[in-house]
């Protein structure tokens, strides 16, 4: 357990990159919800900047009409705007995170072979199976959870920079101020959604991994072209796609079982913002859903097979 | 007394290409082993097979215990140096420490932080902005400081410049080296260690082709240069080996009674650098005239 404490904060010393991009991309978005503006249609449609207040180029009845219709809006229909706009935000850092792991997951196993300092790594008292646990343990746990904390404060400060920019403007009316109960609902949510979201692509992770531990260079290539030299072959003999849709059912299967579970991933409209108890009902129909579990032990195979690459293999 | 390092029939093969054959060796408590051999003889396929990086045939305990099986427990006895320049180039000085010490039961932080305290590196640093010769001081910093029974060196001084080389073995000795402590080490340059080294292997072709404590080569080997007119009388005893050295003929002889020779000229104890050159080139093998070995 000690061990594999620093086993992890040494991937975090190497691959900065993990913490720094959601770092980075968190305080672009913040700065552009602070200072930046948008300009849609001819610049006067809508128009959005620090000194122009939206809808400014409305006539007083208008903004009048507008600021009525928003104040006896339902309260359920502002959630969900609230929700999906803050949503967005932990949407964009999941694929910036998406990318970073992508590319650390392929150099995983395969930097320390490139620098040779693999012979250090072993010179030391740290079993194979904890190395290679370490880094799907920092891919898989270490990094979502992180990224999840950095849009949970994200959401926090953007909420502040737009209730202050936006107070007396429309915009400030359509979206609330800031409501704690639907955030922490949106934060709970984020949470059941990545345990669930751990356990069905943690095939992927593995796959990327025994590419790392087994490809001398290239890992990029050694990764993807395999699977569309596969998908292109049995197109082209059997004009078929299973392949494919066993692949693509990978990718976004679980989406796909969580909306057949309960409908809308934000609820309805006229039934209101969806509940915690819907997002636990759906996230358990991925945990009992048997292609999960079936990932799951496709991943410890891949996994153990990893390990022992790492273990025997003898670099001549 | 268990030994240290315990081999019988040690084999190894890539394909088809044997690389160490029916290797035995035993290596007690307290010794500095040198394991020498030209390029390609095997000599870090024996030190793989005994730090459990590779496969092999044959029986072999490390500490009693099995590399093959028994790894992640033998590494907390066994420290190697496998290379120099292995540290990831990505690390910072007090990551490096601050990561031996989480993961390493026997390692004294002191002890390191003191020898780099000796030494021109900075903590704060990272590895790839030392120098070669620092990044070695580092790697050896790291190792002095774990209270290992066995210590591996395959070539732990190669590109580096001679000031470096000297300081590593002393310290070596002076910081690390006791009695109930082993090191093996393999080099190309034999000159320099053979007078810290306790016992000397020869490694040719896979197979241990010498095996001694450097006490007894003098009892066994003797070289000798023949005074003139001496030569073919000399030659009549069998020298394994002989070579021209500024006209002057010297020749290696092995398990000869020293009053044979001394009869016959200059008698003297062969360098372990003379003995490898003559065992990895027999006679009439030799390049003629005298090589650059000249002792």
């Amino acid at each position: 357990m000690n061990n594999m404490i620093w086993l992890i904060r040494r991937e975090v010393w190497e691959n900065r990159s993990l913490w720094i991009a959601p770092l980075v991309v968190a305080g672009v978005i913040l700065i552009i919800s602070a200072f930046g503006g948008i300009h849609v249609g001819n610049g006067n449609d809508v128009s959005l900047g620090w000194d122009s207040d939206v809808g400014a180029h409305m006539s007083a009845q208008d903004r009048e009409n507008i600021r009525n219709a928003m104040a006896t809006a339902p309260l359920s229909k502002k959630q969900i705007i609230y929700a999906i706009t803050l949503s967005t935000f932990t949407a964009i850092l999941t694929f910036t995170m998406i990318i970073v792991l992508f590319f650390y997951l392929l150099d995983s196993l395969l930097a320390e072979r490139k620098d040779r300092s693999i012979l250090f790594w072993k010179s030391l008292p740290v079993s194979d199976t904890a190395v290679v646990l370490s880094k799907l343990f920092t891919a898989a746990v270490v990094t979502p959870v992180f990224v999840l904390l950095v849009s949970s404060v994200l959401q926090v400060l953007f909420a502040g920079v737009w209730s202050i920019r936006f107070s007396d403007s429309i915009l400030g009316d359509a979206l609330m101020a800031w409501d704690g109960a639907t955030w922490l609902k949106i934060q709970a949510s984020f949470l059941l959604l990545l345990v669930s979201a751990i356990l069905w692509y943690l095939p992927i992770l593995s796959y990327l991994m025994v590419v790392s531990v087994w490809a001398r260079r290239n890992a990029f290539l050694w990764a993807v072209l395999p699977p569309v030299a596969i998908l292109a072959i049995e197109g082209l003999l059997h004009q078929s796609n299973h392949v494919g849709r066993f692949l693509g059912r990978r990718f976004i299967g679980m989406f796909q079982i969580l909306e057949a579970s309960a409908g809308r991933m934000f609820g309805d409209e006229n039934e209101g913002f969806v509940t915690l108890g819907q997002v636990v009902k759906s996230v358990s129909a991925v945990f009992t859903h048997y292609e999960t579990w079936a990932g799951v032990l496709a991943a410890a195979a891949m996994i153990f097979v990893a390990i022992r690459i790492r273990r025997y293999r003898d670099d001549n | 007394m268990t030994a240290i390092i315990e081999a019988r029939g040690l084999t190894k093969s890539y394909g088809k290409t044997p690389v160490v054959r029916s290797v035995d060796l035993t290596v007690e408590a307290g010794r500095i082993v040198g394991l020498i051999g030209p390029n390609g003889a095997g000599k870090t396929t024996v030190i793989k097979a005994i730090l459990g990086l590779t496969s092999f045939d044959g029986e072999l305990k490390v500490l009693g215990r099995d590399p093959r099986t028994e790894r992640d427990a033998l590494m907390e006895e066994v420290c190697f140096i496998a290379d120099v320049a292995v540290l990831p180039r990505w690390i910072k000085v007090s990551q490096a420490v601050d990561f031996v010490a989480g993961v390493h039961p026997r390692f004294d932080r002191k002890r390191a932080e003191e020898f780099l305290a000796k030494t021109d590196i900075k903590m704060t640093s990272k590895v790839r902005q030392l120098s070669k010769g620092m990044v070695t001081q580092l790697h050896l910093a790291l190792i002095l400081a774990i209270d290992a029974k066995l210590l591996v060196l395959d070539e732990p001084t190669l590109g580096l410049d001679l000031l470096f080389r000297r300081s590593f073995y002393d310290n070596l000795l002076n910081d690390y080296f006791n009695k109930e402590r082993t090191i093996l080490v393999t080099t190309h340059q034999v000159e320099e260690i053979e007078n810290i080294l306790t016992d000397v292997l020869f490694i040719e072709h896979g197979k241990i082709v010498l095996n001694s404590p450097m006490e007894t080569l003098g009892e066994r080997f003797a070289q000798l240069i023949p005074a003139a007119g001496n030569v073919e009388r000399a030659r009549a005893l069998k020298p394994f080996w002989e070579r021209e050295i500024f006209g002057r003929v010297a020749m290696l002889f092995d398990g000869r009674d020293p009053v044979d020779l001394v009869a016959l000229g200059e008698v003297r104890a062969p360098s372990v650098a003379d003995l490898f050159v003559a065992m990895m080139q027999p006679v009439g093998t030799a390049p003629s005239p005298a090589s650059k070995e000249a002792a």
